[in-house]
């Protein structure tokens, strides 16, 4: 009996220690990366206090291409597939991944390779991303931030009656942290005035109406509720989330929260987002391959 | 909705105070609790709670509770025991409302759970409504959970627990939210005593890509008859 008490606690012990390449179980107890406001600092000091890209679109109406949780794990099909599309579309002025890029430990390469013009791809527009809490594993920060980017920072599309605003928030550890929301509250009081719509793009999602992910989760209640206020004093139009895997649409006071599903390339029915922006309003419809 | 909680919530705590002449044992405690927050930055709670308990068989807790980032909770929980020679099997029915600006939550679960003089556990599913202006929420598919301790069972004036919980008396969060606790506390005299405990609450702790959420500290006064 003791024998295998003491066994047991080795293999959790070692899994503890080590975890194995796809989820980095000391995650549970301690954080796996830098914290969330160190991320943050690191972000914003990547970007300078302006937009971290300006991008052009022809047209009051456009549209833009998002995917969500491609895990990425020695095969990138499905993202390469996403990426061809939305290169295939002239108008579209960027496309979009919101987190959970990668499933294992050192696939992030290979992610951005998926991102890389190809031939046949007939346009070149950038494809950014949001963290997620699978890019965290194994110190898995490091390598985002010098093969992707910064996890925190914002941009804005230029068309010809405006500018529309987007803001890419890190909640890849559950939290925004104490530096993020100081920084999201004083860009939206200081920028959302002047932008036609605002589009936020977070990896976790707010709200929990069904049980399709038990296990994972999403920001504490008390955060949740402010950030809905928040998004909703700010006249936020689109909040587009991943994490769970299923597409979900909700309204909440007057902002509406969208779930763009799995891509990863063994999902039974990978599919993207098609957003298209007029100047009317925000629309969504899910796409499947 | 929020009227129903408020006229169950209402009833369930005159139930509680009213029951006094014919109380085994009740209990009142206020809560001052301070601590910081990765959002909100400093923030102070003040709590009411108080329990019942008749003979061995029913038991109400209920309290109330402002917390300065502008949160209200109100929670009553009604309970019926069996009790077996090495401890007791609960029943619970809970009731939860908080309001935090212009967002309403609003809980209805049911659970059970065991205790004995040095353990007790609590699991039960719970029904979330969340309204605000006009537009509402369900999220019906919650767990609550509480795993306790007592440290020091056997001393009448003692005791020391440590709690891991999603669902302490007005703190109910979703079942991948747990906090961590710590209390102390010490009667001076048979009735009269005092409380300190400390709270720990990550967040990201399921998607195991946990970080600091919340550090909190309380001090309490407690009265019991």
């Amino acid at each position: 009996m003791l024998q295998m008490v003491k066994r047991i606690f080795s293999v959790a012990l070692a899994l503890l220690l080590v975890g194995c390449d796809s989820v980095d179980i000391k995650g549970l107890i301690v954080p796996v990366s830098d914290s969330v406001n160190r991320r943050c600092e690191q972000s914003l000091a990547m970007c300078g206090d302006g937009a971290y890209a300006t991008f052009t679109a022809e047209s009051e109406q456009y549209d833009i291409y998002v995917a969500a949780d491609t895990h990425v794990a020695d095969t990138a099909k499905n993202l390469q597939q996403f990426v061809d599309i939305v290169r295939a579309d002239g108008t579209a002025p960027f496309g979009y991944m919101v987190g959970d890029c990668i499933d294992k430990r050192g696939q992030m390469e290979l992610y951005v390779s998926a991102l890389q013009q190809r031939d046949g791809q007939q346009y070149s527009q950038p494809i950014l991303s949001a963290l997620g809490n699978h890019d965290l594993f194994f110190d898995g920060w490091d390598s985002f931030r010098e093969l992707v980017g910064p996890s925190v920072y914002w941009f804005e599309a230029v068309h010809p009656s405006g500018r529309d605003l987007f803001i890419t928030l890190d909640s890849a550890s559950g939290t925004l942290g104490r530096v993020q929301t100081a920084w999201l509250k004083r860009l939206l009081r200081e920028q959302r005035d002047s932008y036609c719509h605002c589009v936020i793009f977070s990896h976790v999602n707010l709200f929990y109406t069904d049980n399709s992910q038990t296990g994972s989760g999403n920001m504490p209640l008390e955060e949740s509720a402010a950030l809905m206020q928040l998004f909703s004093q700010a006249r936020v139009s689109l909040v587009v989330q991943g994490h769970d895997h299923y597409r979900e649409d909700v309204e909440f006071m007057g902002v509406r929260y969208v779930i763009i599903g799995t891509m990863r390339d063994d999902a039974l029915s990978p599919e993207y987002g098609h957003i298209t922006l007029t100047e009317q309003g925000v629309d969504v419809e899910w796409r499947e391959f | 909705m929020m009227r129903l909680v408020g006229r169950i919530v209402t009833m369930l705590l005159l139930l509680l105070f009213s029951g006094v002449c014919v109380a085994q044992q009740g209990e009142v405690v206020l809560r001052l609790q301070g601590g910081d927050n990765a959002a909100f930055g400093g923030f102070g709670v003040a709590q009411l709670q108080g329990s019942y308990s008749l003979e061995r068989h029913f038991k109400a807790c209920a309290g109330v509770g402002y917390n300065t980032i502008g949160r209200t909770a109100v929670e009553a929980r009604p309970a019926y025991f069996h009790n077996l020679n090495f401890g007791s099997l609960r029943a619970e029915l809970m009731l939860h409302y908080v309001r935090q600006g212009a967002v309403n939550n609003g809980a209805l679960g049911v659970g059970v759970g065991f205790e004995c003089p040095y353990v007790w556990a609590t699991i039960g599913y719970y029904h979330r409504q969340m309204w605000a202006e006009g537009s509402q929420v369900a999220e019906p598919f919650n767990i609550y959970y509480e795993l306790g301790i007592n440290c020091l069972p056997k001393l009448e004036r003692w005791d020391l627990r440590v709690v891991f919980s999603n669902s302490r008396l007005l703190e109910l969060e979703r079942h991948y939210q747990p906090s961590l606790y710590v209390d102390g506390w010490w009667y001076a005299t048979t009735h009269i005593g005092v409380m300190v405990g400390i709270g720990y609450k990550p967040a990201g702790m399921f998607n195991i890509t946990t970080d600091y959420y919340q550090l909190n500290g309380q001090v309490g006064l407690c009265y019991r008859w």
